[in-house]
């Protein structure tokens, strides 16, 4: 399968004082497929947010290597800039500052339209309106604004004026996170039907498990900007080897009386992202870090086909069900 | 249209705001029609007469028509406000923008500037200014647009700090927008209604300034009718209990500066977005 | 079986320049002894003016329409004067709220607010409402409890800051507690804490307790009844048990399919528009615009509640002639 998106070595710092370096993304790397669903969970100070904006050079990376389709456009230049507005777009979370207050919603999808100046402004209006039919808003609302429309519908907005000029790549920040229970499942239904349909490859960054099971073809788990964790769904949700994912898994409560939660907790919260030692991330919170944990950075290990652990304790394939049972 | 007029139905203090200003204005276009008398040709015969039917408002100690004087004088007092606020709104919006966007090295020396500025004592420099480049009409209103084009500045760039961090502008960086097309198209709009309100109020300051100025005889030059200098020759009548002189130029005054500071409310109200 | 709190047709409006605002629209609920009450709304239900009603703090412009608030089958917390209703919030019933940190003053500390909350409804010296303060600081799970109660709410997490919230809410000793959206906004792990603790007070404090909440997760898990509420009404309300293995009304049906693993059908559709207006109710059902089941009675005729089964209750026509137990 064709990689649309690779990823080496994303560093990003923001530099917050004198002796103070703020490390939000941490050297992650992973790479996307055509028409795939990459899903990148984590809490407050993952970094997952940032690594969306980086991708989409909004903000500029520290260090670390960007390609789209095989070209590497990680310069901040013209050429890399055009790579980017072409082909990728982001999708917002919160439904209503994502819009301009005093444009109608046609406007807002015609106006990012415009930026391709190869386009006459007859083509301009029948891409946006195609964007906004396959969105469902209906024609009669095209001259709505942002403050009379509800939250579901400036979501869809929003999802219209990122696939309008027909991306092949999508970052989501949280779409849904604002959004009411029986909202974010029309949402959430509507990328599935738009992926299949019009064919394009999204990362989903979020932090609500069950929505990114449901959607997510492959998963990263993220920690105060490192990746700990990252396979498929199925291999992250069933076989979970790093001890962060398994806290993340035992908060969900699952909405069936008869499965009670697990009780694995870690102790503490997230510590600050300043000046970041040399060491596993999760350290001060695992019941199970020993003195390695504290000065040396783990390895990313994989342990099955395609699934990988950075956990000192995490053993390579064979050895993987022993891990699991020395977790616990 | 049709919105403004709701709204001057719904809202009482902008209605009494657009009375106010538009009969002030009016009288001031149509004032060689209305004014019984030239505003500058002074008779003795008739100096200092009460207020009478010939002479609405009373005579002051040259013999010239106060009512006539207080109508002509809208024409200088109302202009130079007016056109001083709108030529300092078209400096300090654009600097506004400017040090609201490229926050860095540009955006401090503009703010710099604007501090400098406003670091005089306003009605001083005002004096210094004009004395410098002569007692004209066009010289106080080019000192007006000068000396407010800070406050605007100040408004308009606390604005576009605030909305550049909404994600409608982020996703214009993400289409591609260029800085100058997000500037004007999408930040100016939503960046003006605080300065809008605020002009509103300062026209009447701007009068305020331009009649402190005359008074003290540093502003526009007598005898051309003007509420501030009526004031001041007005004043010395009081003593002697000829109270009209200085009282009708200081009642149109106050009820102009009033209909200006009403409608900065129809403007809050009406540049609201979410009203629609 | 005494029920520490019934709320009886409770309606209540808010009137505004273009007519009554119809929030509560007839509401039917109780809470007994240890018991714990799981409340499901979206945004718009009212769920939250039902709290400040249950606390007797409905503010102007909101206005009682009709309906009682019984509390311990002898008070009507409606009738109450601010002075007497004001004994009762902190000392009989407590309230937790979202967003801790919005709602701590952030110009003391907050071992001054727990003291201040205690003085409130004790007369005794600072020292000893400072003592309590301390010891309910360490109650809720904060090391370090001197230390911590001269600290200001800025200093400290959202997690710890919610912690403080508990305490100032439990220092009274309180019968019911009422939970709204206690733990949103809060990171996954960290809610998975605060949960913990709630759970952990409520037990060994014998409280009767309301969740509000639209995570059905956290209903299923701790919750022994559930009310749903849509456009000011209760829908739907029945034992966790029971409702869980038969989810009746068309409106909780949607909630249901909302969860990922339990989405039966796709559902691409816009349906957000169909809120109904509070100023313009409907005579019939409110939820019939949305509703598929829809027939012609439901528009003119509102239905009652019916009963499907002994602990099970349903605002639906499609449940008149069911007798207990004959379900579709």
């Amino acid at each position: 399968m064709n990689k649309i998106l690779e990823v080496q070595e994303l560093r990003k710092v923001f530099h917050v004082g004198p002796k103070k370096d703020l490390v939000a993304v941490n050297d992650i790397s992973f790479d996307i497929l055509e028409n795939e669903t990459f899903g990148l969970i984590g809490e407050s100070g993952s970094g997952k947010s940032t690594v969306g904006r980086c991708l989409l050079e909004l903000i500029p990376p520290t260090s670390g290597r960007l390609f789209f389709n095989g070209t590497e456009y990680t310069a901040f230049d013209k050429a890399a800039k055009k790579i980017v507005h072409d082909n990728m777009q982001m999708v917002f979370q919160d439904p209503y500052y994502s819009l301009n207050p005093r444009k109608t919603i046609y406007d807002t999808v015609v106006d990012t339209l415009r930026v391709n100046k190869e386009i006459t402004k007859e083509q301009r209006n029948q891409m946006a309106e195609h964007a906004l039919s396959l969105v469902h808003i209906k024609s009669e609302d095209y001259g709505r604004y942002a403050h009379q429309i509800s939250a579901g519908q400036q979501q869809r907005v929003g999802i219209a004026r990122a696939i309008a000029n027909n991306p092949k790549f999508v970052v989501l920040d949280e779409p849904t996170s604002s959004l009411d229970v029986s909202i974010r499942a029309e949402i959430i239904d509507l990328l599935k039907h738009l992926q299949n349909d019009v064919g394009m490859s999204y990362l989903f960054i979020s932090h609500d498990l069950s929505t990114i099971k449901y959607l997510c073809h492959r998963v990263a788990v993220m920690y105060l900007g490192s990746i700990v964790e990252y396979g498929t769904a199925e291999q992250l949700f069933k076989n979970y080897a790093h001890p962060y994912s398994k806290a993340l898994l035992a908060a969900v409560m699952e909405p069936d009386p008869n499965k009670k939660r697990s009780d694995f907790r870690l102790s503490g919260e997230i510590p600050s992202a300043i000046n970041l030692p040399k060491a596993c991330p999760l350290a001060s919170r695992c019941s199970e870090a020993c003195e390695k944990c504290f000065k040396e950075e783990p390895e990313m290990i994989e342990v099955e086909s395609g699934h990988f652990v950075k956990c000192h304790f995490a053993k390579a394939l064979e050895d993987y069900k022993g891990a699991k049972e020395q977790l616990g | 249209m049709k919105d403004a007029i709701y709204l001057l139905k719904k809202e009482r203090s902008a209605r009494v705001g657009l009375i106010i200003i538009t009969i002030v204005i009016m009288l001031g276009l149509l004032a060689p029609i209305i004014a019984p008398y030239d505003p500058v040709t002074a008779d003795g015969r008739a100096s200092r007469l009460a207020p009478c039917a010939e002479h609405l408002f009373g005579t002051d100690s040259n013999g010239m028509d106060i009512f006539s004087r207080c109508i002509y004088a809208i024409r200088i007092d109302v202009v130079i406000g007016v056109v001083g606020t709108m030529l300092s709104l078209l400096i300090g919006i654009p600097l506004g923008l400017v040090a609201g966007y490229y926050e860095g090295f540009i955006g401090e020396l503009i703010l710099r500037l604007a501090d400098l500025l406003q670091a005089f004592p306003a009605f001083i420099l005002a004096m210094a200014l004009v004395a410098a480049t002569g007692q004209d009409v066009k010289n106080i209103i080019y000192v007006i647009a000068f000396l407010n084009s800070p406050i605007y500045i100040r408004y308009v760039r606390a604005e576009v700090i605030s909305l550049k961090q909404r994600s409608y502008i982020e996703a214009c960086h993400a289409a591609g927008m260029s800085d100058v097309n997000i500037m004007f198209r999408q930040l100016l709009p939503n960046s003006l209604r605080p300065a809008m309100i605020q002009a509103s109020i300062n026209i009447g300051g701007a009068i305020l300034l331009t009649a402190g100025l005359s008074f003290i005889g540093a502003g526009v030059p007598v005898p051309t009718p003007e509420w501030g200098s009526m004031i001041s020759t007005g004043a010395n009548m009081i003593i002697t209990g000829q109270w009209w002189a200085a009282f009708f130029p200081g009642i149109s005054i106050g009820i102009t500066v009033l209909g200006f500071a009403l409608t900065a409310d129809f403007i809050r109200l009406y540049l609201n977005p979410e009203r629609k | 079986m005494k029920k520490v709190l019934d709320v009886k047709d409770l309606h209540v409006y808010f009137p505004t320049s273009n007519g009554d605002a119809q929030i509560l629209n007839g509401v039917n609920i109780s809470l007994n002894e240890r018991e714990m009450l799981g409340l499901v709304g979206e945004s718009g239900s009212g769920k939250s003016v039902l709290a400040s009603a249950i606390l007797g703090n409905v503010k102007k412009p909101g206005t009682i329409g009709s309906g009682q608030v019984i509390l311990d089958e002898e008070t009507d917390v409606l009738k109450l004067s601010e002075g007497d209703a004001q004994k009762i919030r902190g000392q009989e019933i407590a309230l937790i709220a979202a967003n801790a940190r919005g709602h701590l003053n952030p110009l003391i500390t907050v071992g001054q607010q727990l003291s201040e909350a205690y003085m409130a409804h004790h007369k005794c010296h600072k020292k000893e409402a400072w003592q309590k303060a301390v010891e309910m600081i360490s109650a809720v799970g904060l090391t370090d409890a001197e230390l911590r109660a001269k600290a200001y709410p800025h200093e400290l997490s959202g997690g710890q800051a919610q912690r403080c919230m508990i305490g100032m809410a439990l220092i009274n000793s309180p019968h019911i507690l009422i939970a709204d959206d206690a733990t949103n906004g809060l990171d996954v792990t960290v809610q998975a804490q605060i949960m913990d603790l709630i759970l952990e007070m409520i037990r060994s404090r014998d409280l009767a307790s309301i969740f509000i909440t639209h995570d059905l997760g956290v209903i299923a898990q701790c919750c022994q009844k559930i009310a749903i509420m849509y456009c000011g009404q209760i829908v739907e309300y029945a034992s966790v048990a029971s409702f869980f293995d038969n989810v009746a009304h068309p409106y909780s049906q949607i909630l249901i399919n909302s969860l990922p693993d339990r989405r039966d059908a796709v559902n691409v559709e816009d349906n957000s528009s169909f809120k109904p207006d509070p100023l313009n109710l409907s005579k019939g059902c409110l939820f019939c615009e949305r509703c598929k089941y829809a027939s012609d009675r439901c528009k003119t005729e509102q239905p009652p509640m019916f009963k499907v089964s002994e602990d099970h209750e349903v605002k639906c026509f499609m449940y008149e002639d069911v007798k207990d137990g004959g379900i579709e």
